[in-house]
């Protein structure tokens, strides 16, 4: 192609360009890096069993021999849903080679271990608004063979995205594929505590109690969760939690609780014998990255948020969610942990797991 | 500020007044002790560091591309004392301020300030003029010892607003650095050259050492101006602090300009190219660079 001038006049132009470059500056980005703490051993797709079309962020819990995945709903190959369906998963290499399945009844059917009673089920045929109630599971913890479950009761619709959260509810699975006995109040309700009143993002059990951290968003891109705790066998009845507070210890009253995290992440808190320290584990919905935030006991604050890894990059209209600690999964004590976390799109969730060994004890 | 950040400058205050006023100084109590005394308070280095194409170097710098970098450093002897060779006690400061902009042109860069660095040192520079003339006729060689500490800000609200989270960015600390330094004349070229070591101190720093390379060649031959090239590499070897391990940091970076030689020094406006990793709270960011900008860089040059 020729030029638009005569050789000479090229020749000025490009002087020209490149002292305007020069004047105007220009920098091109070679990549970031970040400090470690040990390494990403693995990053795997957790395969979905046979019958299986879609699945969305499920609530884990950590049993000793295993880690229960409940979903708010599957869809399976033939069009149905399958609501609170579950997933068992033995072991992180187990879930990376494709060896989970869906919990099943005894006719090879999804287990459904939590779902809208009667009434509800005809509320929801009943409503003219193209909106539905739903039980979305959010967390939960084991103890002596049996779990606990919250779960969120939620408007859903009209439109895809609208959600209202009306309430936390609380329900027993006394074996793995029976069905969650959802916890009812005197006034018959199954919403225990009302809004964001005590909206549990995650649990465990630390010498026979169960310590829970309670996020809520009160405002876009704002996150905040406090923490209480209950006996297992009285976790149903919201008069027996204590909510921590920073003047005074634990107390009874809900709105004394002091704010002990300020993210807006994915939450998993635990205790971890390796560093022999309570650990979260915070997943950012919005790059992707798996840090680590660390304290000595829970009256003494959280330290500095330490990096893990950075999970597969959600795109710029997605987000990642339902980052947990697999802690049944965890290896050399406490050393290697594993992470679950949904990414992709909406309607086509992948679940990952991906596994961390650390460089040393953390202090 | 602290006793600690202003002690050095009291220091170099008093100093200079006191030679100001004639009065007895360490350099007149040396001179009496049979040392003799050179430049009581001035010129830090018998081969300044103020022409390096590092960002660090002592001067008043403003680069106006690709992003505003604004620089207030200096690096001042406390008194000379002469022998076989001169001895030069001083002290170094720095402040920089950088802005986080896209980048771009920005002729007077006042409002987009936010990565801050700041660093001081205790030095002593030993030229070694017998060494360095036994070499060549035009030579010099000088030694420096330095204890330095910088640290890293950035400017956050003002009105109590929340704060960015930088508590993983690497801390660069305290270090001991030792450098040496040449400068050679050949008919009107002059060139200088020095390698320097930083020894970072355990826990005091996220990183373990960090070698350097600075080469200076300018042409000397017009009286009031002086076209000139500088290049400065460095390596950050990154180390174990607390709970992180720190990844290593580089840096490569050229000037190429002009140098207007004056009483204080030179003014420079320089074309600047550059490949690595940013400085303070940017420095997990690697990048390539062109752009400009101007500094008044202290300190006589070596004679020939």
């Amino acid at each position: 192609m020729q030029g638009d001038g005569p050789p000479r006049q090229r020749k000025g132009a490009r002087y020209w360009h490149l002292g305007l470059l020069l004047f105007e500056g220009c920098a091109r980005s070679l990549g970031t890096e970040s400090p470690s703490t040990g390494a990403l051993l693995r990053d795997c797709v957790v395969s979905m069993p046979a019958g299986v079309a879609a699945w969305t962020a499920p609530a884990t819990i950590s049993y000793p021999d295993g880690a229960l995945w409940i979903f708010e709903s599957a869809r399976l190959g033939d069009g149905s849903t399958a609501p609170g369906a579950a997933l068992w998963l033995t072991s992180a290499d187990a879930a990376c080679a494709g060896l989970a399945d869906l919990v099943r009844k005894p006719d090879g059917s999804p287990a459904v271990l939590l779902t809208l009673d009667a009434a509800e089920q005809s509320a929801n045929a009943a409503r003219t608004d193209g909106r539905r109630l739903a039980l979305a599971p959010k967390a939960g913890f084991t103890d002596a063979g049996r779990a606990y479950l919250y779960y969120d009761h939620v408007l859903v619709g009209p439109a895809p995205f609208d959600l209202q959260l009306l309430g936390t509810g609380f329900c027993v699975l006394e074996t793995r594929d029976g069905t969650c006995a959802r916890a009812v109040t005197d006034s018959g309700s199954t919403i225990l505590w009302l809004g964001d009143e005590l909206p549990v993002r995650s649990g465990f059990v630390d010498a026979g109690t169960a310590y829970l951290l309670a996020c809520r968003q009160p405002s876009s891109l704002v996150g905040s969760c406090t923490l209480a705790r209950v006996a297992p066998g009285s976790a149903g009845i919201p008069a027996a939690y204590e909510y921590f507070d920073a003047f005074h210890g634990w107390v009874a009253y809900r709105t004394q609780a002091t704010q002990v995290l300020a993210e807006l992440a994915g939450v998993s808190l635990s205790f971890n014998p390796f560093h022999g320290r309570y650990t979260v584990v915070l997943t950012d919905p919005f790059e992707g990255k798996v840090s680590l935030r660390l304290t000595t006991a829970f009256n003494q604050p959280f330290g500095d948020r330490l990096p893990l890894f950075t999970a597969v990059a959600p795109a710029a209209d997605e987000l990642l969610d339902g980052g947990a600690e697999q802690t049944s999964f965890r290896g050399e004590g406490g050393r290697v942990i594993h992470v679950a976390y949904a990414a992709g799109s909406s309607v086509a969730r992948e679940l990952h797991l991906a596994s961390f060994r650390f460089d040393e004890v953390l202090q | 500020m602290t006793l600690r950040h202003t002690l050095p400058a009291v220091l170099a205050f008093a100093s200079m007044a006191s030679a100001v006023r004639g009065d007895s100084s360490p350099a007149a109590e040396a001179s009496a002790a049979g040392v003799t005394s050179g430049n009581e308070f001035g010129a830090a280095r018998a081969i300044p560091s103020s022409r390096s194409a590092s960002r660090d170097a002592p001067g008043f710098g403003l680069t106006m591309a690709p992003r505003g970098v604004r620089t207030a450093a200096g690096e001042f002897g406390f008194v000379a004392f002469q022998g076989g060779l001169t001895v030069r006690p001083g002290f170094y400061g720095f402040l920089e301020l950088e802005g986080d902009e896209e980048p771009g042109f920005t002729l007077w860069p006042s409002q987009q300030i936010h990565f801050w660095r700041g660093a001081y040192a205790l030095q002593v520079a030993v030229a070694l003029e017998e060494l360095g003339h036994r070499l060549c006729r035009r030579c010099a060689l000088e030694a420096t010892l330095r204890f330095r500490h910088e640290s890293e800000h950035y400017t956050g609200a003002n009105n109590g607003g929340a704060g960015i989270d930088y508590s993983d960015r690497p801390i660069f600390g305290d270090a001991i650095v030792v450098d040496a330094a040449a400068a050679f004349r050949s008919g009107d070229w002059l060139f200088l050259t020095r390698v320097t070591n930083d020894f970072f101190l355990p826990d005091r720093s996220s990183y373990g050492v960090g070698p350097g390379l600075d080469l200076h060649l300018r042409y000397t031959a017009w009286r009031k101006v002086h076209p000139f090239v500088s290049g400065y590499a460095e390596y950050l070897f990154g180390t174990r602090r607390g709970n992180l391990d720190y990844p290593d940091a580089y840096l490569v970076r050229g000037l190429l300009g002009i140098a207007v030689p004056n009483v204080l020094g030179d003014l420079m406006v320089f074309a600047s190219g550059d490949v690595g990793h940013r400085k303070g709270l940017a420095a997990y960011t690697k990048e390539a660079t062109l752009g400009f900008g101007v500094r008044l860089a202290f300190g006589p040059m070596p004679e020939g």
